[in-house]
């Protein structure tokens, strides 16, 4: 019962991590991969945490893996979130098929450098 | 990725590693944005 509750939570995890980095290799941009990756692999490690804790069954094994859940989905958005706001005021290209785009007045004080790769309107 | 191997190595040590890198790779991702993001390390 315990392996295999671990064995299901192993392949729900590693199933996750696929979607990820099918995610991160099929997404047009920056931010949409970053989006891609973070949610579903901060999603994948923290069942397979849970599937180390299913399958050890002790206390102090639990606590740790409950513990590293807890660090992935506390530090996962802030450093998604730090990333994307890194590369927005370095002026990484956006995908072309963005409609919204609000912090384009918000920051318009400091011109984005324009990339020499991309051709501009 | 090292939950798998503290799995397959009945090991429990390697949660630790786990939680180790974890830290680490998210202390290198702040001070990497935030070497990015300003242009010097604050």
């Amino acid at each position: 019962m315990n392996g295999g509750l671990s064995a299901v939570l192993v392949i729900l995890g590693a199933a996750f991590m696929l979607v990820a980095a099918i995610g991160v290799v099929r997404m047009p941009d920056l931010l949409t991969r970053m989006h891609a990756s973070t949610k579903a692999g901060a999603l994948g490690g923290g069942l397979l945490l849970l599937a180390v804790a299913v399958h050890f069954g002790e206390l102090g094994i639990t606590s740790r893996a409950v513990a590293g859940v807890a660090f992935t989905i506390l530090t996962a958005p802030v450093a998604a979130h730090m990333i994307g706001r890194a590369a927005y005021l370095t002026g990484v290209p956006l995908w072309e098929g963005t409609i919204v785009d609000e912090l384009r007045e918000r920051y318009s004080a400091r011109p984005r450098t324009p990339n020499p790769a991309t051709p501009q309107e | 990725m090292m939950a798998a191997y503290a799995i397959m190595t009945h090991q429990p040590v390697f949660l630790d590693v786990a939680i180790l890198l974890a830290l680490i790779a998210f202390l290198g991702t702040v001070a990497f944005a935030l070497y990015v993001g300003k242009g010097r390390i604050p």
